[in-house]
């Protein structure tokens, strides 16, 4: 039987990053509450622009060094280092500068669930640098690769949905990842009902039967 | 409170709570923006040898990450000993001990803690660590109103039966002292008894009869 470690200790900088991101709760292997750090991309953005609506996770940013500029709800906050940002999940938020942001985040009201990409990750990578120049193909074809490798993995199953339907591949196959998805990871359930990549499907009928 | 969906604060303008008698700061964040789904605290060792994080187990509690964000920590991990300069991170599992100290100045670490698969509830020693606080500032009066607010919400709580008794003390109200240690002793007669020899909050008390037979 193997047992997890009583305890773990990592500097923020010894975490091997993928690209900007620092995955703290899954080097740490923390079940409880998300966290994770960003580091800046190349044109200074820190923290992308969005809302946690569809996962309903309160999140706590802490700014652990240099100088961020926060904006929020339209307001922008200048965080140099200790500067701690509490945002609900309706808030508008993101971030730029040149800081390490670390991010604390769970949802009220229900029992914490993550997932981790372990060996997963590369093949994420890939799509979503395709996926960020509209190449929705290639994002495709990159979690089909992922996927041969580990077909239960939930963030893939979900990722085929989405990059599928907004290829215009709208098959039943489609569907079936995205059911497969939420039997393995139920949040994903209220993250499709706000998640712009189905707006395409958001009438059809399978879309909704595959979130039951 | 603020119908805003956002807050904003600096950790150097958190509210410092103490010191306690080894030096603890506790700089309450999970209270100050009314976080509900895990809980969030930081503390502070002013000078270099005061403790930051109390020494600590957990038995049935929360997993716990600690960050340190200022400073330098000695962190106490079961038996070792780990160096925790300022970007550290230390998780550490339900059941094991573990603490800090300052080894620099102004250390401050932020902890973040909640139990995995079940649903966040407030930790109840925010309670009585506020009243603590505020009996420190001389705010005796407040402490008690605290403590009588939770004896009323959490009746089978014995620390809240506990410290109200302590406060109680404080103030010269011996019957109620007394009678708060009484069903402190009931709930957890062992961690009542462990406290009561040697807390200087029941000096005021300590030579009444009804305490020596509360000790027996």
């Amino acid at each position: 039987m193997s047992e997890e470690p009583k305890w773990a200790i990592a500097r923020i900088d010894e975490i091997e990053a993928r690209d900007t991101w620092i995955p703290v709760r899954e080097h740490l292997g923390i079940h409880a509450f998300g966290i994770n750090a960003y580091r800046p991309r190349d044109n200074g953005e820190i923290i992308n622009d969005h809302t946690e609506a569809g996962s309903g996770q309160e999140e706590l940013y802490i700014v652990l060094d240099g100088r961020a500029t926060f904006e929020l709800d339209g307001e922008e906050i200048d965080a140099p280092a200790g500067t701690l940002v509490f945002a609900r999940p309706e808030s508008q938020r993101k971030a730029s500068g040149d800081a390490t942001v670390l991010v604390i985040g769970a949802a009220p009201g229900e029992a914490y669930a993550a997932i981790d990409w372990g060996a997963s990750w590369p093949f994420h990578r890939e799509s979503l640098t395709a996926y960020g120049e509209h190449r929705y193909a290639d994002a495709l074809a990159a979690v089909k690769q992922g996927l041969a490798a580990n077909p239960d993995h939930a963030g893939l199953n979900y990722n085929y949905a989405c990059f599928a339907t907004l290829a215009g591949e709208t098959g039943d196959r489609t569907f079936e990842h995205l059911r497969r998805a939420v039997e393995l990871f139920p949040p994903f359930r209220a993250q499709a009902r706000e998640d712009e990549d189905f707006a395409s499907v958001r009438d059809d009928e399978r879309f909704e039967e595959a979130l039951r | 409170m603020t119908d805003q969906d956002w807050q904003v604060a600096r950790v150097e303008d958190l509210d410092r709570f103490g010191p306690n008698d080894e030096g603890t700061l506790w700089r309450p964040v999970r209270r100050r923006f009314d976080v509900r789904a895990f809980g969030v605290n930081a503390w502070t060792g002013a000078q270099p040898g005061d403790r930051v994080i109390e020494k600590h187990r957990e038995p049935d509690g929360p997993e716990e990450l600690y960050v340190v964000l200022s400073g330098r920590a000695t962190f106490e991990l079961g038996e070792e000993e780990q160096d925790a300069p300022a970007g550290t991170l230390v998780f550490v599992r339900a059941g094991t001990v573990r603490g800090a100290v300052a080894a620099e100045p102004e250390t401050t670490i932020l902890a973040v803690g909640a139990k995995a698969g079940e649903l966040f509830e407030p930790s109840l020693w925010e309670e009585w660590y506020l009243a603590d606080g505020y009996r420190r500032r001389g705010d005796l009066d407040r402490a008690r109103s605290l403590m009588d607010d939770l004896v009323a919400r959490a009746p089978d709580v014995w620390q809240a039966h506990y410290n109200r008794a302590c406060f109680e003390s404080l103030a010269g109200n011996t019957d109620e002292a007394l009678d708060a240690l009484r069903r402190a002793a009931e709930l957890n007669p062992e961690e009542v008894k462990r406290f009561m020899p040697t807390d200087s909050d029941l000096d005021p008390i300590r030579n009444d009869s009804r305490f020596a037979e509360l000790v027996g």
